[in-house]
């Protein structure tokens, strides 16, 4: 593909000089600059954003130091700050949700690349993406109504009784049982990373080469030898896989807010609360009334902001090392995403079947302990792959049960009101589609240009890199800081909480992700369309509005829906930006009604009819989300198909 | 694409039909304490009701964010149950008013199935907060409770994760009953806690209590109610034991002999036989000059709903266990409400 677009620059470049009246150059010379633009307006995003970051922090900088990471004393009382225990409580949780997460997603990554039967492939590795689709106020409410409680009775003073007699390590299972934990917060963030290591350590574990595989079997190894083989090759990949989930976990906001008790404590055991960066920023943040309090706490979205981008950044160099050609290995490798060559064969019930499936029967072994540790190994792999979608089908089961229970008439019809009233959310409901709508139209052609400049017109230049880079780097933001981003150049700005600022943060949100997907689709079109394009004298923008945009328009629609399903759940950007509201006042220039900030509202309150209502909106919003994610599914089938 | 367009026809179609509603209303927003919100969202629902065109709307994110938000002018009115600090008023861009709205009592709720009465003292409570006491079976609670079988059972203290008026009453009332208290934690929206789990908002903390055995948190009497949860009775300074009542929120009032010109006032641990000892005003936060508003229709509709909380409002506290103002509370705040301007002119005649 790469030579065949080259020539046809080379003869665009001629052309250009040569042929084609004012207006089609003028049109040419717009869509790059459109698209270029596009690419541009992500890396001024980035610098907004650590630039008002710092701005904000710098006081704070100034009066603390670096000191403010090691100082344990946070009390607003004598308005002294330090950082430390909210950075202890962000990297134990983000530990222990890894420690339990791991295990799980690389052993059902391997069953999805190497045991499964071909007709489950395709319908596991959806279920455990939708995993990843629902809003992280979801697994929170999850884990108050189910997760906690079971920790209290159960959980806690069966590990107390157990684990808690052991020596040193006892300690971290000691002290009152009291469900709001440390360790709530890492199982529930263990549930959250689990579908993104393992959907990323599957595609790693795919591009592995079939030689090293059939070599490893070639030399009379059992299953789990090669097996371990292609894990060994991949370890980088996978190891990326993981910092991406800790990453992920560290920026984690809602849902830990809700289970992690909320003490600016350092305390050893798991059974304590504990608060990290991200909850701190969701609590406080909105009552902090003094200039020196503001600053520290903007200082300490800094301290996130620069862990996460650190770890994203190693996360992708690792993976891209991997998966890359020219990278650890040569020849042409699948790229990370949902429509990889791989995926394609899979689909085709031709050819290469017999080649897919004959390798996975070598259970067996003359050696019977190798035989036997493969079976174990192999069982093991079923269960977490079984354990993951265990976990996915009681979620949204529970979901689906309380939610039903609790859905009435009113929650369409009727306002917000007081307890023991009739009252609904019908403004909350509105009001979320229109922030969605809004910020669509900040979020999808920002994302699109990006994602064009990237694909058609960047041609591996330093600035393609540089974009490529920050449209990573975006990616990864915890969602809290967009929100807070949002607060400091809107809302501050304006002086007023609004739509705007709700709908921006959201946009924002959605731009990479839309960005990467287009990039990818455009990518997928063959570069024969272009050349013929060009053949029959087509400028840049007919060949790419004309030709190439249309044959990747189901892909680029996938990546708008996946986007918008994304921010659809979204409650952390909207804490500080929208505010919420009680009435049906639409204006976006004021505070304004969104469905995830009122469900956060009655989830985390006590009264059952509240907490009824919660549900029912929870489902409605599940449902949004499953229905724009089923249909992504749906278009990238038939993507594929004419591609194919 | 074609999707795309729809879609952002759509919400075009339907930004336009909120602002064409928008033209006609006036739309009031306020932003405090959830200390009052069960009593603030009945009061805007039934002012609704007869008052069709005012979008009445009142956010309880907590004292903290309800004085942060009127003194950067965001919202229309603050809430507030811990009076604002000298140098926060120094700190705002105009004189800001304290209009108390109601009292109303705080409990300590917990969750002991079995325990179908309690009493706690304030030492006791303190000694908890500080934790000190950190099983129900300590001796100092069972001297208190003679007769009840108080089960072996770890003590979780919650208290707020956000910046708080219920917080500041609790602290208030905790300073008075213990000096180590008052040395080492003070009296504040949001303290420095040396124990326990953070809920946000009355709600908040009411649902960890409720979620979890051997819970202890202090909320409005109000949540207490609608959450269903136990609450202790306490021991007054007059050493008297008293369940959570407007009477005896009334009863602690009566000792305010001199109320303050400025109406920042604290009700807690007063003598008397009937005083209920944590309890304290709910304040309204307006701007005496609301000249900077620039509407003249919202600012006289803002004026008249908060006339109508200190009148007609009055009765409907009683119901949400609310204590309605006092006489001479009363008069003094309609003096005060006739103080508030609008470009030179009192807005309320």
């Amino acid at each position: 593909m790469s030579t065949a677009v080259v020539s046809v620059d080379e003869a665009r470049a001629k052309d250009d000089k040569a042929v084609g009246s004012w207006f089609n150059k003028a049109l040419d010379r717009g869509t790059v600059g459109l698209a270029t633009a596009g690419g541009v307006a992500m890396i001024v995003l980035v610098l907004l954003l650590a630039g008002v970051l710092l701005n904000g922090a710098f006081p704070a900088i100034m009066t603390y130091g670096w000191r403010f990471l090691i100082d344990s004393d946070w009390d607003p009382v004598e308005m002294h700050f330090g950082a430390l225990p909210t950075i202890y409580g962000t990297l134990i949780s983000s530990f222990l949700a890894l420690l339990i997460a791991v295990p799980v997603s690389i052993g059902a990554a391997v069953f999805l690349v190497r045991l499964s039967p071909r007709w489950l492939v395709s319908p596991a590795s959806f279920l455990i993406e939708l995993l990843a689709a629902i809003p992280s106020i979801a697994y929170g409410f999850w884990g108050i109504a189910v997760l906690v409680p079971f920790l209290q009775r159960t959980g806690m003073p069966f590990l107390k009784a157990t684990l808690g007699q052991l020596p040193v390590v006892g300690k971290l299972f000691s002290g009152p049982a009291v469900g709001l934990s440390m360790l709530a917060a890492g199982l529930v963030m263990a549930i959250m990373v689990i579908p993104i290591i393992t959907s990323v350590t599957r595609d790693v574990l795919r591009s592995v080469p079939r030689e090293l595989e059939e070599g490893s079997y070639a030399l009379g190894a059992s299953w789990w030898q090669a097996t371990l083989a292609v894990l060994n090759y991949g370890k980088l990949g996978i190891f990326g896989a993981i910092v991406l989930g800790f990453a992920r976990a560290v920026g984690e906001t809602m849902a830990v807010t809700m289970v992690i008790g909320n003490c600016n404590d350092i305390n050893f055991s798991l059974f304590a609360p504990s608060q990290t960066m991200a909850s701190l920023l969701a609590n406080e943040f909105m009552e902090a009334d003094k200039p020196v309090y503001a600053h520290a706490l903007i200082y300490i979205a800094f301290v996130l902001l620069l862990l996460t981008v650190v770890m994203n950044g190693l996360a992708r160099l690792m993976i891209s090392r991997v998966m890359s050609p020219g990278g650890l290995f040569h020849g042409k490798q699948a790229k990370v995403s949902p429509f990889s060559a791989e995926q394609k064969a899979a689909h085709d019930s031709s050819g290469k079947t017999i080649e897919f499936s004959k390798p996975r029967i070598v259970l067996r072994h003359s050696n019977p302990f190798v035989s036997g540790t493969s079976t174990v190994m192999a069982v093991l792999c079923v269960c977490a792959a079984t354990l993951t979608l265990l976990l996915l089908a009681a979620i949204t089961g529970y979901v689906v049960y309380q939610g039903i229970a609790g859905l009435s008439i009113e929650l369409f019809t009727r306002l917000p009101g007081p307890l023991g009233m009739p009252s609904g959310m019908r403004n909350c409901i509105v009001g979320t589609l229109i922030l969605i709508g809004l910020g669509s139209m900040f979020g999808i052609p920002l994302g699109m240009f990006c994602g064009i400049y990237l694909a058609e017109f960047s041609k591996g230049s330093a600035l393609g890199k540089v974009v490529r880079m920050v449209v990573d780097v975006l990616a990864g933001t915890p969602s809290i800081i967009v929100g807070l981003l949002a607060n400091q150049l809107i809302v501050l700005q304006t002086g007023t909480p609004s739509g705007w600022a709700g709908s921006a943060a959201l946009g924002f949100m959605m731009c990479p992700i839309i960005a990467k997907t287009t990039e990818e689709m455009l990518k997928l079109v063959p570069a024969t369309y272009r050349e013929a394009s060009h053949a029959l004298a087509g400028t840049r923008f007919h060949t790419l509005f004309y030709v190439i945009l249309p044959a990747a328009s189901s892909g680029i629609i996938t990546g708008v829906m996946l986007g918008v399903a994304r921010i659809a759940g979204e409650t952390a950007p909207l804490l500080f930006t929208v505010r919420g509201s009680d009435q049906d006042t639409y204006n976006p220039a004021k505070p304004f009604p969104s469905l995830t900030l009122q469900i956060f509202k009655y989830a985390t309150s006590a009264p059952e009819e509240w907490r009824k209502q919660a549900w029912a909106a929870m489902l409605l919003l599940i449902f949004i989300i499953l229905v724009l994610s089923a249909a992504v599914r749906f278009a990238s089938r038939s993507r594929t198909a004419t591609l194919a | 694409m074609r999707l795309l367009y729809q879609v952002s026809v759509l919400s075009m179609l339907v930004l336009a039909s909120g602002s064409s509603v928008r033209a006609e209303n006036i739309s009031i927003q306020g932003v405090g304490a959830t200390f009052p919100a069960p009593l603030y969202a009945k009061w805007i629902f039934q002012y609704n009701s007869t008052h069709a065109n005012v979008k009445l709307d009142y956010q309880a994110l907590g004292s903290g964010a309800g004085i942060k938000q009127i003194t950067e002018r965001i919202a229309q009115f603050g809430g507030t149950d811990g009076p604002m600090t000298d140098e926060q008023l120094k700190d705002a861009p105009a004189k800001i008013l304290h209009i108390p709205m109601v009292a109303g009592p705080e409990v300590m709720v917990y969750n002991l199935p079995d325990i179908k009465e309690l009493k706690l003292s304030g030492e006791a409570v303190a000694e908890i907060y500080l934790g000190r006491i950190t099983k129900w079976n300590d001796p100092k609670l069972t001297a208190l409770n003679p007769g009840v079988n108080l089960p072996e059972k770890d003590i979780v203290v919650a208290h707020r994760s956000d910046g708080s008026g219920t917080t500041w009453i609790f602290t208030n009332f905790l300073c008075k009953v213990s000096p180590d208290w008052k040395n080492r934690v003070k009296n504040a929206t949001s303290v420095k806690w040396p124990i326990g789990i953070g809920g946000k908002g009355n709600d908040g903390v009411a649902k960890v209590v409720q979620t979890t055995e051997g819970g202890i948190g202090y909320v409005e009497l109000a949540y207490a109610e609608q959450s269903h949860l136990q609450y202790a009775s306490q021991i007054n300074k007059a050493g008297k034991v008293v369940r959570a009542s407007i009477d005896g929120v009334v009863a602690a009032q009566k000792y305010i002999t001199e109320f303050p010109d400025d109406m920042r006032v604290s009700i807690t641990d007063e003598p008397g036989d009937d005083s209920y000892p944590i309890s304290g005003y709910t304040y309204l936060l307006i701007y005496q000059d609301l000249s900077y508003l620039k509407n003249k229709d919202q600012v006289t509709e803002l004026m008249n709903y908060v006339n109508w909380c200190v009148h007609e409002g009055q009765e409907m506290a009683k119901e949400l266990n609310f204590a309605p103002l006092p006489d001479e509370v009363q008069k003094k705040v309609e003096a005060e409400l006739k103080t508030v301007v609008f470009d030179g002119q009192p807005v309320l005649k």
